[in-house]
């Protein structure tokens, strides 16, 4: 099976200054990239007046697990437990929800999914395509990928009504702390057993999925704002855990600890009213202040909380407030795709990654009018804008 | 006195002039080509003048953020409240801590949330003020009633009515047959009463809260039999009615055309509302959401065909008209109040625009970056 791109206006997410050009991909791989290539095709698509960029990487996503007309039938958050490490996202995630649908229409083609907040450790994350089979399992890039953690509101909310530690920010940080010495003994007890059945820890499905992150097998993935991320950076450095920041609403007071912390940050959603404590600084121009401050960022969009396109949206608002072009698109392709280390297959459009292309009528996070008119993963068309449709003779859904 | 000068300034129906503005106190006075006046002069040349946009129903304002355990925007100890009124809850420093400035929003609807089946009444205010009198634009602006499940919801729970869409439609229908008929003794105090009956005498409309096109379904019975004036909000497939809409004289907030939850699940076709708004008065909305959301609807549209031009007035004019304030509101005109945002490029076609001002009843905001 292979696929023919031609004529498009390629941003290639490597550097290179948008050209006019041609993309060949085979077996799901891009093979070639250059101008008027000599390749036959299975498929031809002409992309003369189309952009070209590789398929947004979206940092931050609860696809599938969330159901937002129905907020008590939510399978991403196991909230029986403050520590439910054990549990992992893939499991409670509904590929044939319509939300997928979604992530194609917005272009967005490769996303970490993950655990709700309602836990402070929340469970094991995963990496996927959003589209091309139809079984999550088969879409699945990287799993696990992440140990998702939540300081702030979302714990305190879901244990305070349950006069449960925690009930406050002290007792977020010391329930992850124990967890975490728990974890830390059941491995040394692990190395001590040196391989002998007999003297070996009951299997622990919880300290097994904290031992990863302990062992540096995967990064912390941690739901934080404001002054909880310093917490965050403080438990990431005590473990010596890689980590990532997700959120950071507020994260302008905090720059030169985010810096010196090397964790990257994954921003966003913006889009929500202005309150108090965690919803005081929900501002997109703070991408630019951490990018300003050498902070590795990239933007999410919490889908289902906000819709997959927002990715693109917020990218747009971010120019809108003075963030670079060249910029507001790298937080949604290549700068994930490196957050996220799967920078070798998918985030650029570059020989030999993966055939994930998505092509715009116009320049995203730019041109307002710029919509998605295909959108590729691994050399097959998931989504096509529907044009010369019938209206007002459609099936309407009841629930 | 201010003066704008040399502004590109954009009128309803895709008009563009390049004229001066001229505002005293809270009031545009006049408008015309090199007007001069011993007055503060923002120039405006090479920007793009537009009217405020407006943000039509929010609960935003009105919830209470600062205590999130008691929240003031859903007065739900009951499913029938005409006699409350949204300005009671409204807190200006909640309103000013948004941003509306930063995408021109200059006035907004404020409403109650979701849970009563009548909810309450409705205003429409500038987004800057110290007080909520300052604030008001028009106050008694609709009446909301609530035609969506969180309604059932709420009282199922609690085992009172209306737990179904059959009790709904039955107390609506009485409350409004009610103050429609004599009462036995009318000299009583009854504030509910003197509501519902400015609602059927055509004076307030009301806005109703609906999900899909089972609910307006009713909703429009409902209002023939009665004969209020309609205006509709959270409806999704709103375009499956479009003629029947048409034909009620009933206007549509649409929206909000970014949020995932209601577009995906109710399947909004959003190039049919917009072939819709060719037909039926409508405007973008989003409700609960930040300054963002309606612009970013605003841009949806346009990215699905939406020309320009018309979606600016689904940001100013048309807004004004459907919450019955477009004498005081919704453009750039004499006698109207000075709401207006000066950017350096076209919003709603290039994200590389950037507002520089925005005015609100004569007050100036401009941007910090």
């Amino acid at each position: 099976m292979s696929m023919l791109i031609r004529d498009a206006i390629i941003y290639d997410m490597e550097g290179s200054a948008p050209f006019k050009g041609d993309i060949y991909i085979e077996d799901g791989k891009i093979k070639q990239i250059g101008t008027k290539l000599s390749v036959r095709a299975d498929e031809v698509i002409d992309a003369d007046g189309l952009t070209a960029l590789p398929g947004f990487v979206d940092a931050h996503s609860h696809l599938g697990g969330f159901n937002m007309l129905n907020y008590d039938e939510c399978d991403f958050n196991e909230m029986t437990d403050p520590v439910t490490a054990g549990v992992s996202a893939i499991d409670g995630c509904n590929v044939h929800d319509k939300c997928f649908m979604d992530a194609c229409k917005g272009g967005v083609t490769t996303m970490c999914i993950t655990p709700g907040s309602g836990n402070p450790v929340s469970g094991l994350a995963f990496i996927a395509k959003t589209a091309g089979k139809d079984d999550i399992h088969e879409l699945v890039i990287k799993n696990p990928s992440a140990l998702k953690l939540a300081f702030g509101m979302n714990p305190i909310g879901v244990y305070g009504k349950k006069n449960r530690m925690p009930m406050t920010r002290m007792g977020v940080i010391k329930v992850m702390r124990d967890a975490f010495y728990e974890a830390r003994e059941y491995m040394a007890k692990k190395e001590a057993a040196g391989g002998d059945s007999a003297k070996m820890p009951d299997y622990d499905a919880k300290l097994e999925a904290i031992s990863l992150a302990l062992s540096h097998q995967i990064p912390l993935k941690i739901h934080c704002e404001q002054f909880d991320m310093m917490t965050a950076i403080e438990l990431a450095k005590e473990f010596d855990c890689e980590y990532t920041i997700e959120h950071a609403w507020g994260a302008e007071f905090f720059l030169p600890e985010l810096r010196e912390g090397g964790g990257a940050v994954n921003y966003g959603p913006v889009g929500v009213p202005t309150g108090y404590g965690e919803l005081t600084h929900a501002n997109i121009a703070e991408v630019k202040m951490l990018e300003d401050e050498g902070v590795h960022v990239s933007i999410i969009t919490d889908s289902p909380i906000t819709m997959p396109e927002l990715i693109y949206i917020q990218a747009g608002e971010a120019v809108r407030r003075g963030l670079s072009h060249e910029s507001a698109l790298k937080m949604i392709t290549i700068n994930p795709a490196k957050t996220l280390h799967v920078d070798d297959r998918v985030g650029s459009i570059k020989v030999g990654k993966d055939g994930d292309i998505v092509l715009f009528n116009g320049v995203p996070a730019l041109d307002v009018a710029a919509g998605v008119e295909y959108t590729i993963v691994e050399g097959n068309v998931v989504y096509r804008r529907q044009t010369g449709r019938r209206l007002w003779q459609k099936q309407v859904t009841s629930s | 006195m201010i003066l704008v000068k040399n502004g590109t300034v954009h009128f309803p129906k895709g008009e563009e002039r390049n004229v001066d503005i001229l505002i005293d106190g809270e009031k545009i006075v006049e408008i015309g080509d090199n007007l001069t006046a011993g007055a503060q002069c923002i120039d405006a040349s090479g920007c793009e003048v537009f009217p405020g946009f407006i943000l039509p129903a929010t609960s935003v304002g009105v919830y209470n953020y600062a205590d999130l355990a008691h929240t003031d925007s859903d007065e739900k100890s009951g499913p029938v409240n005409p006699d409350i009124h949204v300005r009671y809850s409204l807190d200006p420093t909640e309103v000013r801590i948004q941003g509306y400035e930063r995408h021109g929003i200059t006035a907004f609807g404020a409403v109650p949330n979701d849970s009563a089946l009548i909810a309450g009444q409705t205003g429409v205010y500038h987004t800057s003020g110290r007080t909520t009198s300052e604030m008001a634009v028009l106050e008694d602006a609709a009446l909301k009633v609530n035609f969506i499940p969180s309604v059932k919801r709420t009282f199922a729970s609690r085992d009172m009515m209306p737990m179904t869409r059959m009790g709904m439609a039955s107390m609506l229908r009485n409350e409004l047959k009610k103050a429609s008929l004599k009462k036995a003794d009318d000299a009583g105090y009854d504030p509910g009463r003197e509501v519902l009956k400015r609602v059927l005498d055509k004076e307030l409309p009301i806005l109703c809260n609906v999900r899909e096109r089972f609910d307006i379904e009713t909703i429009l019975e409902i209002q023939k039999e009665f004969g209020f004036r309609l205006i509709l909000m959270g409806a999704y497939q709103a375009d499956t009615l479009r003629d029947k809409l048409q034909k009620a004289g009933v206007s549509v907030l649409l929206g909000d055309l970014i949020d995932g939850s209601f577009v995906t699940y109710y399947d909004a076709d959003i190039l049919g509302l917009l072939e819709m708004s060719k037909k039926v008065l409508t405007a973008f909305a989003n409700n609960g959401s930040g300054y963002e959301g309606l612009l970013w609807s605003a841009e949806k549209a346009v990215r699905n065909g939406l020309k320009v031009e018309q979606a600016v007035d689904m940001l100013s004019i048309n807004t004004a008209e459907i919450l019955g304030a477009a004498d005081k509101i919704g453009s750039i005109e004499a006698g109207k109040y000075a709401d207006i945002s000066i950017w350096d490029g076209h919003p709603l076609k290039t994200y590389d625009a950037h507002i520089n001002v925005c005015i609100t009843a004569g007050k100036v905001w401009r941007a910090e970056e």
